[in-house]
């Protein structure tokens, strides 16, 4: 038996007691790599419909140049006072916050460049991966989110993401194990708490862009 | 025994507003349509069903070791977990890490379970100043309501509501309705909340055993903007949201927010592996009457449900009667087969241990809830659309014999009942209350038939009554074909 983690509480024992005492009958977990799943003739085309229709806006560009560019057009970034950008080459990070040591002093900040791994073309997921850094409450925080995904990076589904993430071995013990933080986000948050209406912009991004790479620079839209 | 309100008594302020019943029906008939159109792109969807009940199954029949190994990685991870065996335990647990760390202030994302164990009244009452985030929690919060829909908890309330309490608590514009502007509202309030707060709750959607993290689904990022902003988080579940694998978050993602409000995936699905640099992370394990349900082959399978909230979209009597005609945290089809189930399992655990005729123990009548598994019309929809295969309409059947079982049935359905069982099991008896009712029914007056004792007959009329019975035109039709050349074959 292991140990218990906090000193055994009389409610974990009694617990542990009772479903151990429980004869069930096996129930044999399936194995996941024998299934078939939907594949899409041309996932980025999914990825990019997909997009729309949770409410993000996609463009495809040949390179970090092009998506700087563009994004420097944008109305969003000309009425940004403060940016931040984990991305070499697109947006600019504004002067004093690259290095703030409590994540309340980004409470400011208008828009936030992320770098994806990789999109989902069934739901427009992207994922991001913060183990290294602490910035998880910038995307959130931050009024507009700009996302740099490079476009040969889409899976067709979420199992492929999930495979995608794990270890060689197929498990996640390794790279989840060692502990972090990680989301999968798809378009701009949004709520339908009132009377079903749908209304882009709750507590996090008012808008989200995903610039597609097509053929991303070797430190280009990387991890952040 | 005490008499407390039933189902239809319940509803029955909701009903009588006529148009807003109907308005509430239409509004989650929408949301289930939004569903289909998403569970039409996913050719393997039900493969996907299939796959997420077998997981669960197989994870529950092996709980206690992926309790274990959960546990185990977590902890390795930084976090700490504690386990609580009811509500009373989880609330305790939950003041004591607050106070431990001198906190006064916290927000709160969504979490069923901390409705169930009614943590918000519980930490006011101890001096802690509590802010629900999710905009439809906020609302209810500041209507001093409870939600009335485990995913839409405001979906009872129009936006002209909504307007008035906002004019009310958090001083918008009076008469302005728009729900783009109070959302806007909403946003700037909250984010005071938000900076301000010394800790966060969470709910989890998911437990992960073989890595030792857990998941949160959110639309608004409401989880997010919580736990990283303050150092300390702390995140409530109920020990049945494990899964083994980290891959079989696949399955359940792509059918969670598909099956709850018709999107492909929610907004955010933020992975938490511990606690953040510099920060706090515990993690509270509630059984509050779960492991119970793990020896009843018959109910096992509502362990696997994943509060999608499809069941209630769909289901004709939710939509018609409102979420807080069923008096609990979870309503709908699932609330109506958990709840009576939560109030009779203990007895029900006796009575295996000791025979029947066990007494019940004060606060374990059920009688409260012992009219929801009639709060159904046995169609059979919630069954249908349950993305984890919990076959709902089933259990409800079964539990009406159980709740019966126990004496537990509203007087008139008892006797009701009782009266149908006798006539229905005497061909002789059944002959002759037909003939009665035949001769009856036309020469009656109405007040007979339509009155108190009737409650069917409460705006509904009967159908008017055939000359003949079924029998008696069976058998003239038989002398008829006798008496005439048969069909050439
Ligand atoms: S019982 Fe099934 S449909 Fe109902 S909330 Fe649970 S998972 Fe969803």
């Amino acid at each position: 038996m292991i140990a218990p983690a906090s000193p055994a509480s009389d409610s974990r024992a009694a617990l542990f007691k009772k479903l151990r005492g429980q004869l069930l009958e096996a129930v044999e977990l399936p194995d996941l790599s024998a299934e078939s799943w939907i594949r899409y003739d041309d996932p980025l085309a999914q990825f990019e419909e997909a997009l729309k229709t949770v409410g993000g806006v996609s463009v495809r560009v040949p390179d970090a140049a092009a998506a700087q560019a563009h994004l420097k057009q944008s109305p969003v970034w000309s009425e940004a006072k403060q940016t931040v950008s984990l991305v070499e080459g697109v947006g600019e990070t504004t002067e004093g916050l690259g290095a703030v040591p409590d994540v309340h002093e980004l409470a400011g900040v208008d828009v936030a460049v992320f770098g994806g791994l990789f999109g989902v073309a069934e739901n427009a997921a992207v994922w991001l991966d913060f183990s290294h850094s602490d910035h998880r409450g910038l995307c959130v925080l931050a009024q507009h989110l700009v996302l740099v995904v490079p476009a040969s990076e889409i899976e067709h589904t979420m199992h492929g993401a999930y495979a995608r993430l794990a270890d060689a071995d197929g498990s996640h013990r390794q790279k989840f194990g060692r502990g972090g933080f990680g989301m999968f986000v798809s378009g701009p948050s949004k709520t339908a708490d009132i009377e079903q209406s749908l209304v882009i912009g709750a507590h996090g991004a008012r808008s989200l862009t995903c610039y597609l790479l097509e053929e991303p620079d070797e430190q280009g839209a990387s991890a952040p | 025994m005490t008499k407390t309100a039933e189902h239809p008594d319940r509803a029955r302020a909701f009903v009588a507003d006529d148009a807003r019943a109907h308005w509430h029906d239409e509004s989650l008939w929408f949301v289930r349509q939004k569903r289909d159109r998403q569970v039409h792109s996913v050719p393997e969807w039900e493969r996907l069903r299939e796959l997420a009940s077998q997981v669960k199954r197989h994870a529950i029949s092996r709980w206690p070791d992926y309790l274990e190994e959960f546990e185990k990685n977590a902890t390795a991870l930084g976090a700490k977990v504690h386990w609580a065996a009811d509500a009373e335990e989880h609330n305790r647990i939950v003041l004591g890490i607050l106070r431990d760390a001198g906190v006064k202030k916290i927000t709160k994302s969504k979490s069923m379970l901390t409705e169930e164990v009614h943590l918000n009244p519980y930490l006011i009452k101890h001096g802690i100043d509590v802010t629900d985030t999710d905009l439809g929690e906020r609302i209810v919060q500041l209507r001093e309501e409870t939600p009335s829909h485990i995913v839409l908890p405001a979906i009872h309330l129009k936006r002209e509501d909504v307007s008035e309490t906002f004019h009310d608590k958090i001083g918008t514009e009076s008469g302005n309705a728009d729900p783009a502007y109070l959302t806007e509202a909403a946003r700037q309030h909250l984010r005071e909340k938000f900076l301000g707060a010394e800790a966060s709750i969470t709910g989890v959607n998911f437990l992960v055993a073989e890595t030792g993290g857990f998941v949160v689904c959110t639309n608004e990022g409401n989880a997010d903007l919580g736990t990283s902003l303050p150092r300390l988080h702390i995140a409530c579940t109920g020990i049945e949201k494990l899964v083994p694998r980290a891959a079989d978050l696949a399955i359940y993602l792509r059918l969670l927010a598909r099956s709850a409000t018709g999107q492909p995936i929610t907004t955010y699905t933020s992975h938490f592996h511990g606690p953040r640099p510099g920060g706090e992370l515990h993690i509270v394990l509630v059984d509050n009457g779960r492991s119970d349900l793990a020896n009843d082959p018959q109910f096992r399978d509502v362990l696997n449900c994943i509060r999608c909230g499809a069941c209630m979209n769909t289901c004709p009597v939710y939509r018609r009667s409102g979420g807080h005609s069923y008096a609990a945290t979870v309503p709908g089809p699932i609330g109506s087969v958990l709840n009576p189930l939560h109030a009779l399992t203990p007895r029900i655990v006796r009575e295996s241990e000791q025979g029947e005729g066990v007494e019940p123990r004060e606060g374990e009548a059920g009688d409260a809830h012992g009219s929801l598994p009639f709060a159904c019309s046995l169609c059979g929809s919630c069954t249908d659309v349950c993305p984890v295969k919990i076959p709902l309409h089933h259990q409800l059947l079964a539990l009406r014999k159980t709740v019966g079982d126990r004496g537990l049935l509203p007087w008139g359905k008892r006797i009701g009942m009782k009266a149908a069982g006798k006539l229905l099991n005497s061909p002789k008896l059944f002959g002759v209350a037909g003939r009665l009712a035949r001769k009856a029914l036309p020469v009656l007056p109405r007040a007979a038939i339509y009155n108190r004792l009737n409650p069917w007959g409460v705006g509904r009329d009967l159908p008017p009554a055939p000359p003949k019975s079924f029998k008696q035109m069976w058998r003239d039709e038989l002398k008829q074909e006798a008496s005439s050349p048969g069909d050439p074959k």
